[in-house]
């Protein structure tokens, strides 16, 4: 920090080296301190991919194994997508691996998340649309009353609101409690509200109504188009949120066929709690994990620079 | 554009009665835009308010589900909650006694990195801010499973290099506070790079001018990040912490697997026996006890806004 800060552009010619030794030092140091950093938060997904190659026994020794004695083993992922040889089985002791269909829970998982952030970002991107530029009566205080919702914490109707899908609509068993009531989200307008105002000019829009456009024409022919970006942002955050989610799938869905990643996962886990089998646990967290560091580097620039644009700050 | 200007020169010749007319037909006018907001505002009232209304009913009812009436207790489920329930209490200090050190380590050390990448000649800024923010994209379910193998007492990896490094291990999921400090480690590691991002871009809009207007005056590098910096981060900084404290007050998935509550419930949380009221049926009970969570929240919310502050008042003094 000192060096980084202490470069005064007045200082006599004299302190020229030192200063420079000295900022040298500090970006060294910096940069020691950046990548000790980058490699913890990195260890966890190096290992997760470590451990689901090598049988779990290599993980229960009395030194840190780094890397599959044996040589990389694939088990593990045959055994979950129900590709392994009966001597695979029997040597794992699981016959009864093939009750379950990992890949039938990937692609629940992509489903739940895929309808809800198709269904989320168009209607947040239309109302973002509306509270950034159109002017009509009570709209403050109808923005208002938004983020106000904000600020309620989920837990304050999460009983009622879980007997009402479970019991008054009678959405147990089914994805609908992930689609419906998020259908438009106080975060996800404030969020295109942000990124509208900021980045669509008015002339546009008020050109297109001069040319006769419908106003939903304009939302989706010229502010969906050019607001893809800020599109993108949004729907990942929903993307990984949901995909993510597990408090209410595990009250919602308890048919095995229906089970998402997330609660076969914790399942599986909670089910062999006394001597975990690490190897089928870390394969299908990589499995369940591939879909969205996929989606994460795609769009990463597009990320990144969304969350720190601000449009997600109060 | 040009509707504002012609009804900002028709309403104030107009009388009461008209000017609700002409407001009538200005919102007639202007129905695709209401039509367009409508989703949130009917998703809202049926599945937000709807439930809370009829919750508060069941607050003060004693309702195991099914087709038995619901029977009216008055306040009995806030008073058993708030008097009797060991759990709750326990669940209350643990998220108090979490938050009160997760939000001053977390956000200070997500601050630290973050100035140290805005650092101005760094190279590789972007691979930096991309590897501390990929934590991101795991669930709380996978974390667990993860962290569960690295804090194993006798092969985790921690306790292994610890042995090692000719150390004991130690008891990380089996004893109090070792269990705490690995549940705050988890949320630590899950957390911190959203919060770096936001950081670094409320710090790189920060303009560089006001620094070298310091530096001029004098100042140096500590005297310019308390009075330049810090302030500047305000609207951030609360935005964070009110979202980690709900973040905190919603955390389940993690800790249930972790350590399940355990050991001695030193991790239970507020949203497990959320779970626990609804997995045994308690509804009237598990209405009620929403409602508490929510006054705790807004209380938890006032106190930090009245320190915050106050500490910016101070901080204000301290700089002229």
């Amino acid at each position: 920090m000192a060096a980084v800060t202490s470069m005064n552009p007045v200082k006599p010619a004299s302190a020229k080296p030192s200063m420079r030794l000295s900022r040298i030092i500090g970006y060294g140091l910096l940069y020691l301190f950046l990548i000790v950093l980058a490699l913890i938060f990195i260890f966890p997904f190096y290992s997760m991919i470590a451990g689901s190659l090598m049988p779990s026994s290599e993980l229960f020794r009395s030194y840190p194994v780094l890397w599959p004695p044996d040589g990389p083993s694939l088990t593990a992922y045959r055994l979950l997508l129900r590709l392994a040889s009966p001597a695979e089985l029997e040597a794992a002791k699981l016959q009864n691996i093939n009750n379950y269909n990992f890949l039938r829970y990937v692609f629940n998982t992509l489903l739940v998340a895929g309808v809800a952030v198709t269904l989320q970002v168009f209607f947040n991107t239309l109302a973002g649309y509306t509270f950034a530029k159109r002017n009509f009566p009570f709209k403050n205080q109808l923005f208002s009353v938004v983020m106000a919702t904000l600020l309620l914490p989920t837990a304050i109707n999460f009983v009622p609101f879980y007997l009402q899908m479970a019991i008054t609509f009678g959405w147990k068993n089914t994805y609908l409690p992930f689609w419906i009531p998020s259908l438009a989200t106080a975060f996800g307008i404030f969020m295109m509200r942000q990124f509208i105002s900021s980045t669509i000019p008015d002339d546009i829009i008020d050109s297109a109504t001069m040319d006769g456009a419908s106003q939903l024409a304009i939302a989706t022919r010229i502010v969906m188009p050019i607001m893809a970006g800020g599109m993108v942002v949004l729907g990942i955050l929903t993307f990984v949120g949901i995909y993510n989610e597990y408090i209410l799938t595990s009250l919602m869905i308890d048919k095995p066929d229906l089970r998402t990643v997330q609660l076969f996962l914790s399942n599986f886990k909670a089910a062999t709690i006394r001597a975990p089998l690490y190897d089928l646990l870390f394969a299908g967290s990589v499995m369940a994990t591939i879909p969205l560091l996929i989606i994460f580097f795609v769009f990463q620039r597009r990320l990144v620079e969304g969350i720190m644009s601000g449009a997600i700050k109060g | 554009m040009a509707q504002a200007i012609r009804t900002s020169s028709t309403l104030p010749q107009a009388k009461p009665a008209s000017k609700w007319r002409a407001t009538l037909r200005e919102m007639w006018k202007h129905r695709v835009d209401y039509l367009f907001i409508s989703p949130f505002f009917i998703v809202f009232a049926v599945f937000g308010i709807y439930p809370m209304l009829w919750g508060f009913r069941l607050s003060l009812s004693r309702w195991p589900g099914g087709i038995k009436p619901m029977e009216f207790i008055g306040l009995n489920n806030y008073v058993s909650l708030l008097t009797s329930d060991i759990l709750l209490g326990k669940a209350f200090v643990n998220t108090i006694s979490l938050l009160a050190w997760i939000l001053p380590t977390g956000l200070g050390f997500a601050l630290i990195v973050a100035v140290l990448l805005n650092a101005r000649r760094l190279k590789a800024r972007g691979i930096f801010r991309t590897i501390y923010f990929l934590p991101f994209v795991t669930s709380g379910v996978i974390v667990a499973i993860v962290f569960s193998q690295f804090l194993d007492k006798d092969y985790g990896w921690i306790n292994l290099i610890l042995k090692q490094l000719g150390m004991s291990g130690v008891p990380w999921l089996t004893q109090t506070v070792p269990a705490q400090i690995s549940v705050t480690m988890l949320l630590h590691w899950m957390g911190s790079g959203t919060n770096i991002l936001i950081f670094l871009g409320a710090l790189q809009s920060i303009d560089r001018e006001m620094y070298e207007a310091a530096e001029m005056d004098g100042a140096n590098g500590l005297q310019s990040f308390f009075g330049i910096t810090i302030p500047m981060l305000r609207p951030v900084l609360l935005f964070m912490i009110i979202t980690a404290t709900i973040g905190l007050i919603n955390l389940f998935a993690q800790v249930k697997l972790l350590t399940n509550g355990g050991p001695q419930n030193s991790t239970f949380t507020l949203f497990m026996r959320m779970m626990d009221l609804i997995g045994t049926n308690r509804y009237g009970e598990g209405a009620a006890f929403g409602f508490i969570i929510g006054a705790i929240i807004l209380v938890i919310t006032f106190i930090q806004l009245r320190f915050l502050n106050s500490w910016w008042s101070v901080e204000g003094k301290v700089k002229k």
